[in-house]
């Protein structure tokens, strides 16, 4: 018996020698290091059987054949390190993008692995991993906030050079872009004051958008009433506020809005519009359920909220539309919004797993066989257009257009939004407005 | 005496205390300790790193998480209402599932399997597509329920309003917080040897006094092991809480943990998240004792030799005993499932005036995702290991905390418990992190072997819990009798003890396998898409990151389910066969 208590206090005391061992380990390792993104040379491109290997673009600045040939040989001299890589591994929420993607992945003969979907999930392996010095993605997509959060850890940085990154002319050729210029988000347009850069990445969509999307029942909102808002400010009378129901910009991931609402209606408003709404019980904090959910069964008669939540509803053939702003409701201009994340930018990681396949997928993505694909495969209909001028659009929604028209046109719509320094400050300071206004309305933020 | 002594002798050293036994003990300790421990260990740690967010840049130790995290005044209210929403369920739910645990086991009623069956049924249902019914049933302005009496002439509002501390009762009532509890106390009451009803019956004790004052009594050890199961769970309860007390901005302890972590900024507060759920740690430290007190105070040894499980006759009150099972089951499994099925046939569910109502668009979405087959694929993989070799493995844990005299069997326990220390929506980062760190490990990472260890262990706080109350009811006479005919150990356990313990393996590996087909929170880090689970693939459809597919994301829950209950219906034809027989059950 002795023996035994001996035996087991011997054998606790190596395991808890072990367990201490591992608790204390250093929890930033050394980083394992990684292949470089070098392409390993080969020979000559090998196409997948029944793919259709994209072509050496049109070049449109005229190239010198010489230039052309080099980029040639450098294009196919890429396909073949990728295809030796065999995989890219994307990280993110493509949703219905995903046939596009996995058609990039059939046509080069590349695997595409898919990492998690979710935000936070998505994020806190990224950060997990690269913390202990395994980089596992190639490329991703997420909304603003995580890529915010991946920026703060150093993800982005290797690609403050992009031409290193770009090498396609298609992809370059700067007179295919609707503005007339390349939105990149490189990590210095994207730093705040505290140093920490925020959403960078490659953007290839925009959106044209009001302040927030005003929606409406056109069997119980008479055109009256319709005629009679002319500004965001009217959406303050109490017959309005009573009908109407308005999701909390400030709780839900609403980026984009939020930091609309802040520049152009400001603070002053902001405060007034969620208080009132507050007040009438209207206002509502979880998830877009029960707002389609009311909306569909008759509970509001108008609604200031994301334009899923609108769609949903407008999909499901129920008697709903967008009141679409016409100068009454500019505001100071519809706006060219090419500042968020989301589905209209991806992200570059430093140190990707399979670079070769990175930077294959990254130079495709922007040409036009790229955003032709991501456009007319995509498996419903979506609100950003292609940066790009030389692509079928796909199904765009009316109201995207519509508002492109209401602006006079897309040509018309002048020099967009330009996001940076003072962006990132933006999306600061509303936030931090924000979390106030929801303590003084007793709201759990 | 001298027989006792001889066959004692004649047991295998593992339980007689020698080296080996110790020795095997250690190991366990060792490895359990390891697995279930350092990631709740890696997760305290990180509640001492200050910096805004723990997986940015190099740690800044301090103790400042564990003081601002209390600053929030949120959180004693939280907290209150925490454990207001626990007793009361705790408070309802138990009278009612022991009243039905002990009609199911004790009485003689008819379709009692099929009656405990359907309260299987009900566990299995996700909590998520639960609520969704219920909000879709009694919202108080466009609920199916209060639409329908408002038609009424002499009702102008809906009287049932499902977004209230009432509805949020009734809705946990409804998913497990009375199935849960009948799914384990059945198998116990069940095991009561007839004798001691007998002996009070004869001493002129009334049938209800019987019951109350000796077959409940005797039962207090399973009874008091589910209200402390209940209890380390009190901070996991989410969804329901989540949804429906949201809209009347009524929190409690999860949901601020979870809006500490979900932050519309992007970055979440893991320092004061983990302090706060560090609560849960408090109530193991109450937990451990107290029920080792309970089960040391008297004998609850129920299953002996002379076992004879006796059925008492319900009389006149038969039939409105068993209708009012039907109603409650009914509640409980067909109003949520025809509202799954039927919406996930509808263009946007719950909502009769869109247009086309119907579609089957959904169903073609969902079994044309190419990420389904793989789905179905790992989850019926995950499920069946974790089916199967779960219940084996706590039995084993438990029959060494519970049989043995070996020492180190309180360290066992206290793993055990407090595996459970930190909710899933935390410890899926210490898994992650611990799979990262670990050399022997690590290389597991982005394979489904790292799942498959998650799931195994998964749910091990209930399983061996459940095994420790059988076998303390098990008498020992059986086995000694066993070892007396000069069987082996091998023999003995498989020829006696595993018969009597047969539904509680059963019961214990459909626990296990439901869990590892709907879990999401434990491995949603290490899963990969070549190793995504049904589970997860629900998540994101239901959770708008992948568009709007709440329809899908319902048809998920339901194939899920389906596997469930068929995976169930085969375990309890099996179980009901090798298990104890009920030869006078009606």
């Amino acid at each position: 018996m002795k023996a035994a208590r001996w035996t087991l206090i011997t054998a606790l005391l190596l395991g808890l020698a072990a367990f201490a061992v591992a608790c204390g380990a250093d929890p930033t390792p050394t980083p394992v290091p990684t292949a470089t993104p070098t392409p390993v040379p080969a020979p000559t491109a090998t196409p997948v059987p029944g793919a259709t290997a994209m072509p050496a673009p049109e070049p449109t600045a005229t190239p010198t054949p010489d230039a052309m040939a080099a980029f040639k040989e450098e294009w196919d001299a890429l396909i073949a390190a990728a295809q030796q890589e065999g995989e890219l591994v994307f990280i993110g929420a493509w949703g219905d993008y995903r046939p596009a993607i996995l058609h990039f992945g059939e046509m080069y003969g590349i695997n595409i692995v898919e990492g998690p979907a979710s935000g936070r999930q998505s994020a806190e392996r990224l950060l997990a991993e690269r913390q202990r010095g395994v980089y596992a993605a190639d490329s991703y997509n997420r909304g603003g906030g995580t890529f915010r959060r991946l920026g703060d850890a150093g993800t982005w940085e290797a690609y403050a050079d992009i031409e290193e990154l770009l090498i396609h002319p298609d992809a370059l050729d700067v007179s295919k872009q609707r503005f007339g210029q390349f939105f990149w988000a490189l990590p210095e347009d994207y730093t705040d004051a505290d140093g920490k850069s925020g959403m960078t990445g490659l953007r290839w969509q925009f959106q044209v958008t009001e302040v927030s999307p005003i929606a409406y029942n056109t069997t119980t909102v008479s055109q009256e009433t319709l005629d009679s808002i002319q500004s965001y400010r009217d959406l303050l009378r109490p017959e309005i506020v009573e009908r109407t129901v308005m999701d909390n910009f400030f709780i839900a991931a609403s980026t984009g809005r939020r930091v609309r609402m802040w520049r152009i209606m400001g603070p002053e408003f902001l405060e007034q519009l969620l208080t009132a709404y507050s007040a009438a019980g209207n206002l509502l904090q979880e998830g877009d359920r029960r707002l389609v959910d009311g909306m569909a069964q008759g509970k509001w008669d108008m609604s200031i909220s994301s334009s899923g939540s609108v769609d949903d509803v407008i999909d499901a053939g129920l008697p709903w539309a967008y009141l679409v702003p016409d100068e009454r409701l500019l505001e100071g201009g519809l706006l060219p919004d090419i500042a968020g994340g989301g589905a209209r930018m991806v992200g570059v990681p430093t140190n990707p797993a399979n670079p070769n396949a990175a930077k294959l997928f990254h130079n495709w993505l922007l040409t036009q066989e790229g955003q032709t694909a991501i456009h007319t495969m995509y498996d419903g209909d979506f609100s950003n257009p292609s940066l790009r001028n030389d692509v079928p659009q796909g199904q765009i929604r009316d109201r995207v257009w519509d508002n492109i028209g209401m602006s006079g046109g897309i040509e018309e719509i002048g020099q967009p939004l330009a996001p940076g320094v003072e962006y990132q400050q933006d999306l600061d300071d509303s936030l931090q407005f924000g979390h106030d206004l929801m303590e003084k309305l007793g709201i759990t933020f | 005496m001298a027989q006792l002594t001889q066959v004692r002798a004649r047991l295998p050293a593992v339980f007689r205390g020698s080296g080996t036994g110790s020795f095997i003990m250690a190991m366990t300790i060792l490895i359990l300790g390891f697995y279930l421990i350092y990631p709740v260990v890696i997760i305290l740690i990180m509640s001492f790193n200050t910096v805004e967010d723990v997986l940015i840049g190099a740690p800044v130790w301090g103790f400042d998480n564990w003081v601002t995290a209390w600053d929030n005044p949120l959180v004693f209210e939280a907290l209150f209402n925490s454990f207001l929403i626990w007793f009361l369920v705790a408070g309802i739910s138990f009278p009612v599932a022991i009243s039905i645990s002990l009609i199911l086991a004790r009485t003689r009623i008819p379709f009692s399997n099929s009656l405990e069956f359907g309260f299987w049924i009900a566990y299995m249902f996700p909590q998520l597509s639960t609520t969704i019914g219920w909000i879709l049933l009694a919202d108080p302005d466009v609920g199916m329920l209060n639409t329908a009496l408002k038609a009424l002439p002499f009702i102008d509002e809906g009287p049932f309003n499902v977004f209230s501390i009432p509805g949020i009762i009734w809705v946990k009532l409804m998913g497990d917080g009375i199935a849960f509890k009948v799914m384990l106390l059945t198998p116990a009451f069940r095991n009561m040897d007839a004798a001691l009803e007998e002996a009070a019956r004869v001493s002129g004790a009334s049938k209800i006094g019987t019951m109350l004052r000796v077959t409940v009594p005797v039962m207090v050890s399973p009874i008091v092991l589910i209200l402390a199961l209940q209890l380390v769970r009190i901070f996991s309860g989410f969804e329901t809480e989540y949804l429906l007390g949201r809209p009347f901005q009524f929190f409690v302890y999860s949901t601020l943990i979870y809006n500490l972590i979900s932050t519309p900024t992007g970055f979440p507060n893991y320092g004061d998240a983990i302090v706060l759920a560090s609560v849960t740690l408090a109530i193991i430290a109450f937990i451990i004792p107290f029920q080792r007190w309970i089960i040391s105070r008297r004998h609850y040894t129920t299953v002996v030799g002379s076992f004879r499980p006796g059925l008492i006759d319900l009389g006149p009150w038969k039939v409105p005993i068993v209708t009012g099972l039907i109603v409650l089951l009914a509640f409980m499994t067909i109003v949520p499932a025809i509202i799954l099925m039927v919406g996930s046939f509808m263009t946007l569910s719950g909502i009769f005036a869109a247009k086309p109502l119907w579609t089957t668009a959904h169903w073609e979405f969902v079994f044309t995702d190419t990420r389904f087959l793989t789905a179905t694929q790992t989850t019926l993989i995950l499920a069946f290991v974790s089916g199967i070799g779960s219940p084996l493995i706590f039995s084993l844990i438990a029959y060494m905390i519970v049989r043995t005299r070996l020492g180190g069997r309180w360290i066992l326990d206290i793993i055990i418990w407090g595996s459970a220390g930190i909710p899933g929506i935390i410890s899926g980062l210490g898994l992650l992190i611990m799979f990262l760190d670990t050399p022997g490990l690590s290389f597991l990472y982005g394979t489904i072997w790292a799942l498959i260890i998650v799931v195994l262990i998964q749910g091990n706080t209930t399983g061996t819990n459940v095994f420790k109350g059988v076998l303390v009811q098990l008498g020992k006479d059986m086995e000694e009798a066993a070892r007396v005919g000069g069987a082996g150990w091998t023999r003995t356990y498989f020829r006696i003890v595993l018969p009597v313990i047969m539904p509680t393996m059963l019961l214990i590996g459909t626990l296990n396998f439901v869990t590892a087909a709907s879990t999401t929170a434990s491995i949603i880090l290490l899963a990969s898409r070549d190793t995504i689970t049904l589970s997860i693939l629900g998540l994101e459809w239901g959770s708008g990151d992948q568009g709007s597919r709440r329809e899908a994301a319902a048809i998920v829950s339901l194939i899920i389910m389906m596997l469930t209950v068929g995976v169930a219906l085969v375990a309890r034809a099996f179980g009901l066969k090798l298990g104890v027989s009920h030869r006078d059950r009606a």
